[in-house]
């Protein structure tokens, strides 16, 4: 995937010079970063919660001294890291094989807040995955709904396209409010320090305010859910 | 044949009810679909509103290469589904029990889970392939036509190939699926134009892993575009990938020890 965007959004962008307003080489920075924040922030493992609440195992972890949400958290990370160790090493070899010039932020503040919000983009990614493995409470086809979220938040996100390019559509619009873009491409604007979401601070406050908000659902709903839990199975 | 169509009818049967029995599942998977669908048309229409064509092809030239990119993958995964299912037979042993089955081993394993979604949304991507192409630019006649449907016949059946090979690598390694995803992952390729890419990529999605033949072939034989020594060569690797995988199969059946039975 990451050689098909490659290709075409740089071939689109030295067709024109510019393209959506990105050169060949921000665009090319862009679809790299992409697949690197895909690693750390999606991860593959997201799915492992709703499963144990649907076969029961999820009873093991309510017995534990700490909590179930910090064990799926670090269990996730800890493939996400080994992840995120491939994904680097998978954009250097093409970045050596392509010839690819990376557009890299001048000073520091940059790099800061772009730590900031990769940290916030990987949280609210896993409040939002953890909302939706919560459905497996009330019902054992928790998966289809996952399979519609991952597709949306692929898309809403900025992983396949800078959502710059539906910019003056209603699209933008919609997906603007939406806290999916906060994932993938407000990290990569203030890396590029360009376009909506190139302001730092904002977005950094509006990843927090959401954070906040995913939480308090997340508690809410596992508060109804664990007293709708059976723990079948075990 | 007779026969196969009625074990193909019956385990299509089976799988739709096992659909109607998941609904949520089932909705939200079919809407999952669409909405991926939906997306990557999305991007191509805003594409368009920034240039006027992709390396040289017009919108309804890229929306065709978008749409029978879609249209062969929906119907490799409506019909050859069951290569996901395999690689449990294998470790636990139990293709012991499909082999003396009075139905072809391999037509078995491909076929035993019909996918109902990716039929339904097959026959939806067939009717707005249609629309698209009587929106081309060009004159076509029923060769172009024909051609294009000779074409994706031929690339179905190095899809088989693909697939006969990951279940012959399964029963070698035991373990062993991803070249399925690596074949899942890499027709995406396809999805676009192959001028896209430099002429090292076309080349090795063309002639190594046929990406290209599978999926750019057809829209170009359609555009006109694909001279008889590109047909020559797109038949040649079908028979290539499909006898080779054959082949394969055929020797990796050997050496199947069923261990874990």
């Amino acid at each position: 995937m990451i050689l098909l965007l490659y290709f075409l959004w740089v071939t689109l962008a030295k067709q024109t010079g510019r393209f959506a307003g990105f050169t060949p080489e921000e665009i090319a920075t862009y679809v790299l970063l992409v697949n690197i924040l895909r690693a750390f922030v999606f991860g593959n493992q997201t799915r492992l919660m709703a499963s144990d609440i649907n076969k029961g195992t999820f009873s093991v972890n309510l017995v534990k001294p700490f909590s179930s949400v910090s064990y799926y958290y670090f269990h996730e990370l800890a493939e996400r890291v080994i992840g995120t160790l491939a994904a680097i090493a998978e954009t250097l070899v093409l970045t050596y094989l392509l010839k690819i010039n990376w557009v890299i932020p001048n000073g520091y503040t940059v790099w800061i807040y772009f730590t900031l919000a990769t940290i916030l983009a990987q949280l609210i990614y896993f409040s939002f995955s953890t909302l939706l493995n919560y459905l497996a409470f009330w019902s054992r086809e928790a998966m289809g709904p996952r399979f519609l979220f991952e597709w949306i938040l692929e898309f809403a996100s900025g992983a396949y396209f800078p959502l710059t390019i539906l910019m003056g559509g209603v699209f933008f619009s919609i997906l603007y409010k939406l806290p999916f873009i906060y994932m993938i491409y407000h990290p990569i604007m203030i890396f590029l320090q360009k376009g909506p979401g190139s302001d730092m601070p904002v977005v950094v406050y509006g990843g927090i305010i959401w954070l906040v908000i995913l939480i308090i659902l997340n508690r809410i709903m596992f508060n109804f859910g664990i007293k709708r839990y059976t723990s079948e199975g075990i | 044949m007779k026969k196969h169509a009625r074990v193909w009818l019956q385990l299509t049967n089976c799988a739709f009810m096992s659909y109607t029995t998941n609904r949520l599942d089932t909705f939200s998977y079919f809407i999952g679909k669409t909405v991926r669908f939906g997306f990557f048309a999305l991007m191509i229409f805003s594409i368009f509103r920034f240039t006027d064509n992709i390396s040289g092809y017009g919108k309804y030239e890229a929306l065709l290469f978008f749409l029978t990119f879609n249209l062969i993958d929906s119907l490799s995964q409506a019909l050859f589904r069951g290569v996901y299912v395999f690689k449990p037979d294998v470790q636990r042993g139990q293709l012991d029990y499909l082999l003396p089955k009075p139905v072809n081993t391999l037509f078995y394993i491909l076929s035993r889970l019909t996918d109902m979604l990716d039929i339904i949304f097959s026959l939806l991507l067939i009717v707005l392939t249609m629309l698209v192409i009587q929106r081309l630019p060009i004159t076509w006649g029923g060769v172009e036509m024909g051609w294009y449907t000779v074409l994706i016949i031929l690339g179905l059946l190095i899809i088989i190939g693909i697939h006969i090979l990951t279940v012959a690598i399964t029963i070698r390694t035991e373990e062993s699926d991803s070249i399925i995803w690596l074949y899942r992952r890499g027709l995406y390729l396809g999805s676009f134009p192959p001028e896209i890419f430099n002429s090292t990529g076309q080349f090795l999605f063309t002639y190594i892993l046929p990406i290209f033949v599978i999926v750019a072939f057809p829209v170009k034989a359609l555009l006109g575009l694909l001279d008889w020594q590109n047909i020559l060569a797109a038949l040649g690797l079908t028979i290539l990938w499909l006898g080779g995988a054959i082949l394969f199969w055929k020797s990796s059946l050997k050496k199947y020890s069923s261990a874990s039975s």
